[in-house]
């Protein structure tokens, strides 16, 4: 067996992670079969990445999305369940590019590439997670009257905009 | 665009759906993180790289089996950075890597290089089309930007020759030069030719004593033969019809090293030598001397394959008169019943025919020597060189798991041994 590379182990460490997480969550919300399934699927693939064959990252990826979704539609705390299907795309993506990157035994600077992959990875996952999850924590209360006052403004000016953009039409004509 | 992208994007749909069916923000929340990825991907797609390549290999001409590193330089020409750019090599057929990768994976700064090295060894030939293809890609997975590095500089691969000790060939004819040939003219040599009455000015030392002594009143001299250069011209046979195969023995890589080898030999004994491959088309190299010729006749051999033209399926159209009138030919060819009367032109025509002709009948039979069959072919290989020997041309029948040195030896003796029993008779 070839010696584990950096973002193999972050990739196994993710799928780890992964697994232990929906587990536990599963276990709290007393689902039994979710809590194995997913103990199982993790092993298997921590398998996959270690041996690097069969291909079949996508397929666990989509199988844990699956599973990520049957926890939500049971009750599981929506938080988790984001970070839980952001730890899923990273160790995806990492997964995919460590099986890659086996193809390739001369890569001069293996550090910086991991960490540009990491960086490029990281930063977007970030903000689809800050804004999948801020959504859910930001709770804004508006008294009625100031809410019709807002649509009524807001129809107003959509109005006004479009009456602008048809006489600037007909100018043009 | 790469399958990731349009899984974001399904994925998103796929999520806001199952928001609406089950009345859940969260699934639309969630929808959210694979949008940004979807947006990232596309706002983040890499641009064409402008890469320079560059490759090196030293020397160009090398012998088969012997091993050339090989350098390929990857820059990145453009302002930008190339945060995953993979190479891959590819290397024509016939060369095999024997250290190294042809493969890189590498990030590239704007200006930053990156080296593939490895060593290779190849089969005789002219390799001219190495091919290096790149792949630029984002870590998200949406886009690659794929192209590839045509590279023409020329490899050439040399066949693998011997080292032969020079070749007793008696031309029809010689050159004014000194040279290894004996021509069987008197002058200054080494071996005794005859001997005339003294002349004044004759060297004392050239005296034959003893023949002078038998005579009253007069004096003798030793004349010696001179040795001198041949005009030489190599036919390689190179008819795909002839070229027989067993395994990874082929007829035809043995007549190419004999070529070779001999065309060397021939060029380091001074002669003035030719070359015509015959076959495939009718390529030549004029008559010439020296460094300059041996690698014309070597670079002639090595880009050869033996491919079919109905043109050239039998000695019609040999052009004999590219040889220079009463040259030695030294026709290399496993030899046909149908190329005995061509062959017997060129004697006819006045040119000495040394045929070295590599054994098919051997060459396919290996160890089947006690059929039936293998028995008629020999036979009927051996009746076809007798003809040959009796239509006067020397002809050297050689078992290609014999090395051509000795196989010349060994002819060599067998001519002197005949020729030393013709005296005695």
């Amino acid at each position: 067996m070839a010696k584990l590379t950096r973002l193999q182990t972050f990739a196994i460490v993710l799928i780890a992670l992964l697994g232990a997480g929906l587990a536990a969550l599963s276990f709290f919300n007393q689902l039994a079969v979710l809590m194995m399934l997913s103990v199982l699927l993790a092993a298997f693939w921590c398998a996959i990445v270690v041996f690097g064959k069969p291909d079949l990252h996508l397929a666990f990826f989509v199988a844990f999305m699956v599973l990520v979704s049957i926890a939500l539609l049971d009750g599981v705390p929506f938080g988790w369940m984001a970070l839980l299907l952001c730890i899923d795309i990273a160790a995806w993506n990492l997964a995919e590019f460590s099986r890659r990157a086996r193809a390739y035994q001369n890569i001069p600077n293996r550090k910086r590439l991991e960490n540009l992959h990491l960086k490029q990875l990281g930063i977007p996952l970030g903000i689809g997670f800050a804004l999948a999850v801020l959504p859910s924590l930001i709770r804004v209360e508006l008294p009625f009257a100031v809410l019709v006052i807002l649509v009524i403004t807001a129809v107003v000016l959509v109005g006004v905009g479009i009456r602008g953009l048809r006489e600037k039409k007909e100018k043009w004509e | 665009m790469k399958r990731n992208l349009f899984i974001y994007f399904l994925l998103v749909f796929v999520f806001l759906l199952l928001g609406v069916a089950t009345l859940m923000g969260e699934f639309v929340a969630l929808a959210m993180i694979f949008l940004v990825l979807g947006i990232a991907s596309i706002l983040n797609q890499p641009q064409p790289p402008q890469l320079g390549f560059e490759r090196s290999f030293s020397p160009m001409r090398i012998r088969q089996s012997v091993p050339l590193q090989i350098t390929l330089t990857v820059t990145n020409q453009g302002e930008q950075r190339i945060t995953d750019l993979s190479v891959q090599d590819y290397l024509p057929r016939g060369i095999r890597v024997l250290k190294g990768q042809t493969t890189l994976l590498t990030t590239l700064d704007a200006g930053e290089s990156a080296v593939i090295e490895y060593t290779i060894q190849a089969q005789r030939g002219q390799y001219q089309r190495f091919v290096s293809t790149y792949t630029s890609q984002q870590a998200l997975d949406g886009y690659e930007v794929s192209g590839q590095f045509k590279d023409e500089s020329p490899l050439l691969v040399y066949p693998k020759t011997e080292n032969l000790s020079p070749v007793k060939i008696r031309p029809p004819q010689t050159h004014g030069f000194a040279g290894s040939i004996a021509s069987r003219r008197g002058g200054s040599g080494v071996d005794f030719f005859t001997i005339r009455e003294y002349q004044s000015g004759d060297p004392q030392r050239h005296i034959n004593w003893k023949a002078s002594a038998r005579r009253h009143q007069a004096l003798f001299t030793n004349i010696f033969e001179q040795e001198q250069v041949a005009n030489i011209g190599i036919i390689l046979d190179a008819r795909q019809r002839i070229n027989l195969r067993k395994g990874r023995h082929s007829i035809f890589e043995h007549s190419v090293n004999a070529a070779a080898a001999l065309g060397e030999r021939f060029i380091k004994d001074g002669h003035r030598v030719s070359l015509l491959i015959y076959g495939s088309g009718k390529r030549r190299v004029f008559p010439g001397y020296g460094r300059q010729q041996e690698r014309r006749i070597l670079d002639a051999v090595t880009a050869v394959s033996p491919v079919v033209n109905f043109a050239l399926t039998n000695f019609d159209n040999l052009p004999v008169q590219f040889f220079p009138a009463k040259s030695q030919i030294v026709l290399i060819s496993p030899i046909l019943q149908d190329d005995i009367p061509y062959i017997r032109r060129m004697c006819m025509r006045g040119y000495g025919v040394l045929a070295v002709s590599p054994n098919p009948v051997k060459l396919v039979a290996e160890d089947d020597t006690e059929s039936t069959a293998y028995r008629m072919a020999a036979a009927e290989r051996a009746f076809m060189i007798q003809q040959l020997r009796q239509i006067g041309a020397q002809v050297i029948d050689w078992d290609v798991t014999n090395t051509v040195e000795s196989t010349l030896q060994r002819a060599a003796f067998h001519l002197q041994s005949q020729q030393h029993l013709r005296r005695l008779v």
